[in-house]
């Protein structure tokens, strides 16, 4: 019997999928399966004995005031970030799109903190937050009397990771952004400027409404990003000081990594990856990308 | 072409089989000063016992996560470094190998050559699991041009004076408002406040388990430290932008800290000009203050115990010492290395051997988190500017939770 | 009153090396349909674009109603503007769409509904108003753009190429509604095409452009009958005029001489041609007004010219015959022949042209003689 060409074609399909798929299985899949499951153990990686605790990590998690601390303040920076680096991609971006002089070199120039590392922007911000450094320095200058290191202190040190993060991933929107821009015709520009529309309407009424897929997707990715921030909690502060800077990912570490409960971890990340789907469902149901 | 590949898979695969026979042994590397001498004490280890082949791995980073997960998993080394403060939740996994009947089948050892307070350090419930390879103690360095200046002839024995100089040795010299030199330095974290509460007489937990921070004794020194930051006679490293207290120190911004031996090399290649003194800490109630230890360990897993044990008898052992503590990177905790090698007589190390007598080790019986916690409290402290008898009740409820079981 | 007043209009392009519009001059009266039509690259859209303020001028002066514009940005010249494309907001409403101008302009909210509902009557598109761009057709769409500039009242209406995204049918539909429109809003219009059937239906006065410059400015009847030029001559009609270059030369009558071809001029035209003896010339002649001697037996015509016939095209109500004359096939021409005669390919024909449509062209100016 010969194989008919449909069927052909699907065995290759499968054929060129499985590989992949492996793939991801091995390091992706089973991963968020095993933690998922380990999260119901009380899981120490050098004990032998491993019991069974049902919830008993997740009671734990809510009764933890550090847990608990970490969940507010991942919310704050989630919320600080996503609309400022949102707008300001989109401003950016919109700036780009004007025929400026120089403006390749701004393109570039806002670009390069998104391809840096984080771990060497973190080190570099540290010393620009410290109490002689730039920061300060600046402000100073400007006649601002500022003489604290932003680090140290608990009501500054998130608000100074949150800014380090917009400068740093709002250039990467910023392109995603332009090619969105680049998708709307110049007529629906002019024919709003002969409607009446100046520059400021023509941003808000054209411009906003006609990329509304990108914005979506800027989001949402942001959000995903915010939630998962660990980088420069990392480098920079330590989730300190008195854990005003710890999020729910680095407790995640803290607590599997240092503290050897790997169960305990694990339930944590279980918690932050909920809240993520149920955030990102949220805004499918009701901020729903399509544009028109 | 077919028959070179072969070949290659053949040496390939027999090298890899050859690097299996070898002991792993790792360590932290804190430097590449550190590094090379390692490297100097491992080379005489094999002239000693040629028939050991090694691998010595270093570990750069996050050297506890790595050990850690190499025990879970089966692959640690043969051979590695342990902190002491980390050394009680190893010890509670009963991850190590037990070293007695090795000690005691050598008669080389000679394991009441350390110096007390480091031979039982890693002891547990009985059994030897490591011994203290070399010691650090916190004792006082003072600036003595700064001193001189002040009219200071001698650095401060007690808490009063210690209060008294710091301020004398504060000076805003070019009237901005701001000191631009400190009596003294401090830092928001735990190890520098211990001796401070051991010289008052109390601890973190005491040896029936209780947790100790919201004592009175505990809470007075937690005050006094904070004191010195607060009245403005010590500064902390961030203010002065300064990664650590010694990088202060050499700048010359501050006239007293507190440090181990790491000091010594770090001022002679930083700044060697910086003329200092070295002398014990101050007293409170007690004499007291926080040496460090770490050891040799080698985990149960391990497959060549009895090459393993070699290489821990040298490196323990007197000629290892001998090697390793000759650099001057750390202090010797056998008498014998000690005396030998001139440590009682040199006008900064017999201070730090004469700490060592009457030093508590950094270690501390509690789950790993007591350290985040108790941090974490100092930093509400120092940042939050909050009340230290509120913020160490909270502490004590929730280092509760952290007991060893 | 909205008069267009357009005065030695330049546009050079930054950077550009040729000025896109050299020298337009144009008078255009109140509530007249102009249309400016060209090949691709002429600068009609420009000049619109120039007219509606999307473009800077870069020299010359633009007056609407006498009031100086050059300045002024296109929100401030009381115009509206149709889009090839429609440029209809895709995320608005056909009725938000129209009020958009209004809303911008804070006319009340009962006058922008009674204007645009207005607007949407007389285009027929009063069910579509609450639907969005992309669940309509072409049509749909180009009449919403009409409608929006509808609604605004303006003193000119400028349309560039609308029909040209439609389909033949419908742009013939379209035109007809266009024009419509014009003796109903009873305003100026200016409006692009490249398509010179369109022109000549629809505009009042043409504008032929080529190259930046203005060709000729007149009703379409004279474009037709008396072009300026030999570019013109060749635009305007369908299929275009068939032209020879020779000389005049003299022989017992002023003569036509080329390669193919020798006549002698009619009577009438003599005195116009004597001066161009020696000269080379272009003889034009429009497909229409070529005649079977063997058949067209009232009408004067010229000489006699045998021509073969090389290929036919039956469109119907008639036959486009392409033929060459006897001896030299690489030339080919035009002429329109009721289908009532049936030709076949290689029929040699005895042809002649009305001598009234004999056209004359210099040959180095391509300016027209007579």
């Amino acid at each position: 019997m010969t194989i008919k060409p449909k069927n052909e074609q699907k065995i290759w399909a499968y054929t060129f999928l499985a590989f992949p798929l492996l793939l991801l299985s091995i390091f992706v899949f089973f991963p968020i399966a095993f933690a998922f499951i380990v999260s119901f153990f009380d899981w120490n990686l050098l004990i032998p004995d491993k019991p069974f605790v049902g919830l008993g990590n997740y009671i734990e998690l809510f009764k933890d005031p550090v847990f608990v601390k970490a969940i507010k303040n991942t919310v704050i920076y989630t919320l600080g970030v996503v609309p400022v680096q949102t707008f300001l991609s989109l401003f950016l971006a919109f700036i780009m799109n004007q025929k400026l002089r120089g403006r390749a070199f701004f393109r570039t120039a806002f670009y390069i903190p998104a391809i840096t590392s984080s771990v060497v922007t973190s080190i570099i911000f540290v010393w620009i937050y410290s109490k002689p450094g730039l920061l300060n320095y600046l402000l100073s200058s400007a006649g601002v009397d500022s003489n604290i290191d932003w680090l140290t202190n608990p009501s500054t040190v998130l608000p100074a990771i949150m800014m380090l993060n917009v400068w740093t991933t709002s250039g990467y929107f910023m392109v995603s952004f332009l090619a969105g821009l680049q998708n709307i015709p110049a007529s629906l520009y002019e024919a709003a400027r002969i409607d009446g529309a100046s520059q400021w309407k023509q941003f808000w009424k054209i411009m906003v409404p006609m990329v509304r897929p990108v914005t979506y997707f800027v989001v949402v990715m942001s959000l995903i990003g915010c939630f998962q921030v660990f980088d420069q909690i990392f480098v920079m502060s330590s989730g300190g000081p008195d854990n005003a800077s710890t999020t729910m990912s680095y407790f995640v570490y803290q607590n599997s990594f240092k503290y050897f409960r790997f169960g305990f971890g694990a339930a944590s990340a279980v918690v932050l990856a909920l809240l993520i789907f149920t955030v990102t469902a949220v805004q499918k149901k009701y901020f729903p990308p399509e544009a028109y | 072409m077919k028959t070179f590949y072969v070949i290659l898979l053949f040496i390939v695969f027999f090298s890899c089989k050859s690097e299996e026979d070898k002991l792993r042994f790792s360590s932290w590397q804190s430097s590449p000063t550190e590094e090379k001498i390692v490297r100097n004490s491992l080379d005489s280890f094999s002239k000693e016992h040629p028939e050991v082949a090694y691998n010595y791995q270093p570990i750069p980073g996050n050297y506890p996560e790595k050990i850690q997960l190499m025990l879970g998993t089966g692959k640690a080394p043969d051979l590695f470094w342990l902190k002491g403060d980390t050394s009680p939740a190893y010890l509670s996994f009963d991850v190590l190998q037990s070293l007695d009947s090795l000690v005691n089948a050598d008669p080389e050892f000679d394991p009441d050559d350390f110096l007390p307070a480091f031979k039982d350090a890693f002891k547990y419930k009985g059994k030897y699991y490591g011994f203290g390879k070399d010691f650090n103690a916190y004792v006082l360095f003072y600036n003595k041009q700064m001193f001189a200046k002040a009219g200071l002839t001698a650095p401060p024995k007690n808490w009063k004076e210690l209060q008294a100089y710091s301020k004398l040795l504060t000076k805003d010299r070019n009237q901005d408002g701001k000191p631009d030199q400190y009596g003294f330095i401090v830092e928001p974290s735990i190890d520098m406040l211990l001796p401070f509460v051991f010289q008052n007489g109390s601890d973190l937990i005491s040896d029936d388990n209780d947790i100790l921070v919201n004592s009175t004794a505990f809470v007075e020194a937690v005050e006094f430290f904070l004191s010195l930051y607060n009245s403005g006679v010590a500064t902390i490293p961030s203010d002065a932008g300064a990664g650590w207290n010694g990088d202060v120190f050499g700048r010359k911004q501050v006239a007293m800290v507190i440090s181990g031996a790491w000091m010594i090399p770090y001022l002679k290649e930083s700044y060697p000009d910086l003329e200092y003194g070295v002398s014990e800490l101050p007293e409170g109630k007690h004499k007291a203050t926080l040496a460090f230890t770490n050891a040799y360990v080698i985990p149960k897993q391990t497959k060549r115990l009895e090459a393993a044990w070699k290489m821990l008898s040298y490196m323990a052992g007197k000629d290892g010492m001998r090697i390793w503590t000759s650099s001057g990177i750390a202090l010797p905790t056998r008498k014998s290395v000690a005396i030998e090698n001139g440590f009682y007589n040199d006008s900064i190390f017999k201070v730090f051997m004469k700490s060592a007598e009457y030093a508590k080790l950094y270690k501390v019986n509690m789950q790993e988190r007591w350290f985040d916690e108790t941090n974490a409290a100092m930093q509400a402290m120092f940042y939050k500017k909050a009340n230290p008898q509120d913020v160490l009740d909270g502490l004590a409820k929730r280092l509760e939770n952290y007991k060893l079981k | 009153m909205a008069t267009i007043d357009i005065k030695n209009l330049k546009k050079v392009y930054p950077g550009a090396e040729d000025a896109t519009i050299k020298q337009a001059s144009l008078e255009i009266e109140d509530k007249e349909f102009i249309v400016l039509v060209g090949p691709s690259g002429c600068g009609k859209s420009t000049l619109l674009r120039m007219i509606a303020g999307l473009e800077d001028i870069t020299d010359g002066e633009l007056l609407i109603d006498g009031n100086l514009m050059n300045e002024l940005s296109p929100k401030d010249r009381d115009i509206a503007m149709v889009f090839q494309n429609y440029a209809l907001y895709p995320h608005m409403t056909v009725f938000e769409n129209m009020a958009f101008g209004l809303k911008l302009r804070k006319v009340p909210k009962q006058e922008i509904k009674e204007k645009v509902e207005n607007a949407a009557d007389i285009l027929g598109i009063t069910h579509l108003l609450d639907r969005r761009p992309k669940d309509m057709s072409g049509g749909q769409r180009q009449r919403v753009a009409i409608g929006r500039s509808i609604v605004r009242q303006p003193k000119v209406f400028l349309f560039d190429e609308p029909l040209s995204n439609l389909d033949a049918a419908l742009r013939v539909q379209m035109r007809a509604e266009i024009k419509k429109l014009h003796r109903d809003l009873n305003a100026t219009i200016v409006y692009v095409t490249h398509d010179q059937i369109e022109a000549m239906t629809m505009g009042d006065r043409i504008v032929v452009l080529k190259d930046g410059n203005v060709m000729q400015f007149d009703t379409p009847m004279n474009l037709f009958n008396n072009p300026a030029n030999k570019f013109v001559a060749g635009f305007i009609g369908s299929p275009s005029m068939n032209f020879i270059e020779g000389e005049i030369i003299m022989e017992s009558f002023t003569t036509f001489k080329s390669q193919d071809l020798k006549f002698s001029a009619p009577p009438d035209l003599r005195p116009c041609l004597k001066p161009y003896i020696g000269r080379r010339v272009i003889f034009g002649f429009r497909p229409e007004y070529i005649y079977d001697k063997a058949v067209e037996k009232t009408k004067r015509l010229s000489e006699s010219m045998e021509i073969e016939v090389q290929a036919l095209e039956p469109i119907g109500s008639e036959t486009f015959v392409y033929f060459h004359f006897t001896g030299n096939p690489n030339h080919q021409f035009c002429f329109r022949s009721d289908s009532g005669f049936a030709y076949n390919i290689g029929d040699k024909i005895t042809i002649g042209v009305d001598i009234q449509r004999l056209r004359f062209f210099e040959a180095d100016t391509e300016q027209r003689i007579m």
